[in-house]
């Protein structure tokens, strides 16, 4: 992991895009996890 | 004074009395205590309470209606209300001031089910007991000779250790 | 604390300003003062000197800054604004200010700069903005407990934590502040109230610049947007720094992820099954407004509630409450602003158990490896799953002695076990205990579990090692 990471932050910081594909990604994580969590709570109410 | 006289002034007092303490007497209650309403939630479900309180923080307009949080000495809670009635108030808790001081009366919700289990009060009238005020914070002087004192004393040990660490000792 | 001076200034709060001047001289003095005596040699610094400085500055940081709170008159007593102090610092979010909703902006200001400079860590600030040497600094920085090597030179490491937050620090406190405006708040406290409630929920603090804390606000949009903003947080530094150098996958495949996900659907099952038990809230939406915004700000060990403590002890039944204290004491992920014992941990034992099965019913010559995944392809050995179960083990003890503390302190069951699950694993969340009423035993007690949780204890130890040794030596 040492090497994969060195080299990386050798080459290149990170990208904009990537930052910004990256954030997205974890809030939609998230949403994800809110969305399960609403569904839980709607099937078990029923 | 003749008896009837007696009679009639007797009457005429309980009529006066009866009517400084109308409203109360209608509406059935002296405020209660915020925490009283959280601590004992079940009890209230659903009654009709009045509480008395500051107005704390922003009057928060939501369509027709207001969400405005009065806290009392024990706790603070949240108050819905048509927002005709939330624009009475004039000044809102702060650092700056001390907000209206209101009486309110509404439904009590420990699990409102318009607001998605939220604890709050369903009010149709607000009542201003009194305006709020600014709240003066004059520098305090013990304070103001203390920091003086430190900031004279911090430059010193400063220009020491720069001194010092300039001549290599530090 | 130049920040909350400035602001002092700026609002024209100028009893607030003299408490920051004060504040600000008395650490430089205290700065001087440390480094006059102990500039002596110059040795390079040992494993054990970096332990020492870390968990050393976190007490003398506590009692300077301190100062403001308690000079702001808003704490009954010197030990309470100590108390907030750490509970800022370790980004718990138990709080004992009084008043909160009269407390001017730079007093707020500082509650929640300290929560969110707590979270990024007191030592990488230091690393970052001061220190030279760089040989002296990665072993200062392995003692603050976030035991990841994001980048092989400490500095970088530091620096892209900060980069980390900054991005998100700006992006949220927009969010936060549009919000806000749109529910009604005006200008310029729209703002304020959005750069503290992002700085609040990243940190997984859990502070809030007002006394009702999240239920202040009646909306579900800042209820959203602060779950999405304080499980983020929650997140290990170097997976954000992965995902972010274009590793997508790491999300998906990370055992803290995985971990975290699957304790938080199981333990969301058994607090909705305990509010049907108990019979509470309405509809499904009050269940999820209320139960699964608590369990995940729990979970995270977040501590922003939208309810009155009582009503956890009052109205959620022992079912729900129990999977919520389970919640707080697993925490969020290693390498984050989260407490508890770690998704890594629990993913580590049940590797651990996995493999242990596995090895039951294959023929003993056979070969086995049991790996997970975080950042790369680990291969589980005797080590991790010592090293883990020694620490939850550890978490469990001081989670007992919270718990007796709060029994001896007068406190039932129930009451003592929520708070000091919360106090155990940094969470913030309040079953009523914590207040300026309470007995200064316990505030001492839990001031101490806040800091040994937050330092995951190996640092602690070794200062006392470090000072038994020293002693004995002399």
């Amino acid at each position: 992991m040492f090497a994969r990471l060195f080299r990386r932050s050798r080459r290149r910081r990170y990208t904009p895009v990537d930052v910004f594909l990256g954030m997205g990604v974890e809030m939609l994580y998230v949403a994800l996890l809110i969305g399960a969590g609403a569904l839980i709570s709607w099937l078990v109410v029923r | 004074m003749r008896r009837g006289e007696r009679v009639r002034l007797i009457y005429l007092s309980f009529l006066a009395v009866a009517i400084i303490f109308w409203r109360p007497v209608l509406t059935g209650a002296a405020p209660v205590p915020v925490n009283d309403l959280i601590e004992k939630s079940r009890e209230y479900d659903g009654k009709r309470v009045t509480i008395s309180g500051e107005v704390i923080g922003d009057v928060m307009k939501r369509g027709n209606f207001a969400w405005v949080n009065v806290a009392d000495s024990s706790a603070a809670i949240g108050v819905w209300l048509p927002y005709e009635e939330a624009k009475k108030i004039t000044h809102t808790g702060s650092y700056r001031f001390r907000g209206d001081t209101v009486l309110v009366e509404g439904v009590f919700h420990r699990a409102c089910p318009e607001h998605y289990g939220e604890l709050d009060l369903h009010a149709d009238s607000l009542q201003i007991v009194s305006p709020g005020r600014p709240l003066s914070h004059p520098l305090d002087r013990e304070k103001a000779l203390l920091a003086g004192i430190l900031l004279l004393l911090t430059a010193a040990v400063a220009m020491v250790w720069y001194r010092r660490r300039k001549a290599g000792l530090l | 604390m130049l920040f909350p001076l400035a602001v002092a200034i700026i609002a024209r709060e100028w009893n607030a300003a003299l408490d920051f001047l004060i504040g600000f001289c008395a650490c430089l003095l205290a700065g001087f003062f440390l480094v006059l005596i102990c500039a002596r040699g110059k040795r390079p610094i040992s494993w054990t000197h970096g332990m020492v400085v870390a968990s050393f500055s976190w007490i003398i940081g506590m009692l300077l800054a301190a100062i403001p709170y308690y000079l702001s008159g808003h704490y009954l007593s010197y030990l309470d604004a100590c108390f907030d102090v750490m509970s800022g610092f370790t980004t718990t979010g138990l709080t004992l200010i009084q008043d909160l909703d009269h407390a001017g902006y730079a007093l707020n200001m500082w509650r929640h700069v300290l929560t969110y400079l707590g979270g990024q860590g007191m030592v990488v600030f230091a690393l970052t903005f001061l220190m030279n040497d760089a040989g002296g600094a990665f072993k200062i920085y392995v003692g603050e407990a976030k035991d990841e090597k994001l980048l092989p030179n400490v500095r970088n490491t530091a620096r892209a934590i900060w980069f980390i937050s900054v991005v998100y620090l700006l992006v949220g406190t927009l969010i936060f502040t549009l919000v806000a405006l749109g529910e009604g708040i005006k200008m310029p406290r729209a703002f304020l109230h959005g750069l503290w409630l992002f700085m609040g929920g990243w940190s997984t603090g859990g502070f809030a610049p007002m006394s009702q804390n999240i239920l202040y606000y009646h909306s579900l949009l800042i209820e959203l947007f602060t779950i999405i903003f304080f499980t983020v947080g929650s997140f290990n530094f170097a997976l954000h720094y992965a995902v972010w150098s274009g590793d997508r996958q790491e999300l998906r495949k990370n055992v803290e992820i995985i971990s975290f996900t699957v304790t938080l659907i199981l333990l969301t099952l058994l607090t909705t099954a305990g509010f049907m038990k108990a019979k509470i809230y309405p509809d499904w939406m009050a269940v999820f407004r209320k139960g699964f915004y608590h369990l995940i700000s729990g979970h995270t060990t977040t501590g922003f509630m939208t309810v009155y403590a009582r009503q956890f002890i009052n109205d959620w039944g022992e079912l729900a409450l129990l999977a919520l204290i389970i919640a707080m004491l697993i925490g969020g992920s290693a390498s984050s602003t989260a407490g508890g014992f770690k998704g890594l941990r629990m993913g580590i034992l049940f590797h651990a158990l996995r493999e242990d099965v596995r090895r039951l019913i294959r023929p003993e010559t056979s070969v086995l490896v049991e790996k997970f995944h975080h950042l790369r392809e680990v291969v589980l050995g005797e080590r991790h799953v010592r090293m883990a179960l020694m620490i939850i083990v550890l978490y469990v003890f001081m989670f007992a002695v919270g718990t007796v503390g709060g029994l001896l302190a007068g406190y039932p069951l129930l009451e003592a076990m929520f708070e000091a699950a919360s106090v155990t694993g940094n969470v913030g969340l309040s079953a009523g205990v914590t207040t300026p009423a309470t007995p200064w035993g316990l505030k001492v007690l839990y001031i101490i579990m806040m800091w040994l949780a937050r330092l995951e204890f190996m640092s602690v130890f070794a200062m006392f090692a470090y000072i038994a040794a020293g002693l004995k030596n002399r």
